[in-house]
């Protein structure tokens, strides 16, 4: 059921759960306020303590001066710092998306942090790493769209004394053809606006399937590592790759990897060595979805 | 190689023997790399106990069957320098 963001911005501030952290937002901005509360309405929204504590203080604002007038612009703050240079009015809401991204990528030491995709069925999760273009986020949101799991789209969070990744579950980025593919292939999902023009392209936002949002404090174990590569009217293929090469393409993929030294190295190999990899390229979703299927029996 | 060198490994070194495949992390180039198995025994050799360059050619002759006494020594020479390139190995006394 879609939140009225007069109920949940108090004073055009929000604090929301976006497990396992408590991000607090600060905006003017209609669109933003919007955009969060349809793409987080199964998030728990924690609207009536604004001096309780948050892992992030993020405000999203407009730029004042001229540029109010001409090409107006937004700018993100996070600890009252502007980490970036503004961007169009227009792209105020994936500001807050990316800007988030940053901030759990560049703040949270806790936890060993990759760039992939994370989606689970009975227990197993399958890592997705992948550099953008690879189709992680377009895999991972036709995967939640059948059934499995949703943990995230962007990172994947490893607990350093458990090994078991932590859901971080926010909504799934699809950016340019990915955007109509997943229309296509998951009719019910609810997606966000399109927002033209930023330098990824056009990108919009899949709200996370409920029960995802509801098990969001659900840890689980790795199963597999799949490094997807979409590739444009290919055939399916799959190829075993070896634990030793997945460990260095996986440390590539690391946010934190260097800054967390030998403990990353073993909590890295300690997830490698539960898993199975492989290297998937596809360029069907049908076909893609079977293979993880099968995966999973 | 002199007999007062001692090799040894650096603090923040992690190896790990993944099913079968030798990985060596180094806290100090904060590289990862993929090492021969002689390698890994090397570096868990010198993790070990500080060791000369005849200590270390005695103890790895007794685990090198495929390698010609020519190729260990080179072997070895090579994956010494290399190590200590990267910060995995010290060494002193010279």
């Amino acid at each position: 059921m879609p939140v009225n963001p007069e109920t949940v911005f108090v004073g055009n501030q929000t604090t929301i759960a976006i497990e396992p952290f408590v991000v607090r937002l600060k905006s003017a901005i209609p669109a933003v306020q919007s955009s969060l509360c349809h793409l987080y309405q199964c998030h728990v929204f924690l609207s009536e303590d604004m001096s309780s504590f948050a892992d992030f203080h993020i405000s999203i604002d407009q730029v004042g001066g001229a540029r109010r007038f001409f090409r107006p612009q937004v700018q993100f703050k996070f600890d009252g710092k502007m980490p970036f240079k503004p961007l169009p009015y227009s792209q105020a809401f994936p500001f807050f998306e990316w800007g988030l991204n940053w901030c759990i990528a560049n703040h949270n030491f806790r936890h060993l942090l990759l760039h992939a995709a994370v989606v689970e069925k009975d227990g197993q999760a399958v890592i997705l790493p992948g550099q953008p273009g690879a189709g992680k986020s377009t895999l991972c949101a036709a995967l939640a769209g059948r059934g499995w799991r949703l943990l995230s789209d962007e990172m994947a969070m490893i607990d350093l004394t458990s090994t078991e990744l932590i859901p971080i579950v926010r909504p799934v980025s699809l950016k340019n053809e990915s955007i109509s593919i997943i229309k296509a292939f998951v009719p019910d999902a609810v997606m966000g606006e399109s927002f033209h023009d930023t330098s990824k392209g056009t990108v919009a936002h899949m709200k996370p399937p409920v029960e995802s949002v509801r098990n969001a404090k659900l840890q689980t174990k790795g199963h597999w590592v799949v490094f997807p590569q979409f590739r444009l009217d290919s055939s399916i293929s799959v190829e075993t790759i070896s634990s030793a090469e997945a460990v260095l393409d996986l440390a590539k993929n690391s946010f934190n990897y260097n800054v967390l030294g030998a403990l990353g190295f073993e909590k890295l190999c300690d997830l490698v060595e539960a898993c199975d990899c492989f290297r998937l390229e596809y360029s069907h979703l049908d076909e893609a979805i079977d293979f993880f299927a099968s995966l999973a029996k | 190689m002199d007999d007062l060198v001692y090799y040894t490994s650096s603090k923040e070194i992690a190896s790990r023997e993944l099913k079968g495949e030798y990985l060596i992390f180094s806290g100090f180039s904060r590289e990862t790399l993929v090492v021969h198995p002689l390698a890994f025994r090397l570096l868990q050799l010198l993790k070990a106990q500080p060791s000369t360059y005849h200590e270390i050619m005695d103890a790895l002759d007794k685990d090198s069957d495929s390698f010609e006494s020519d190729d260990l020594a080179s072997f070895v020479s090579a994956s010494l320098e290399q190590f200590i390139e990267l910060g995995i190995l010290d060494h002193s006394g010279d």
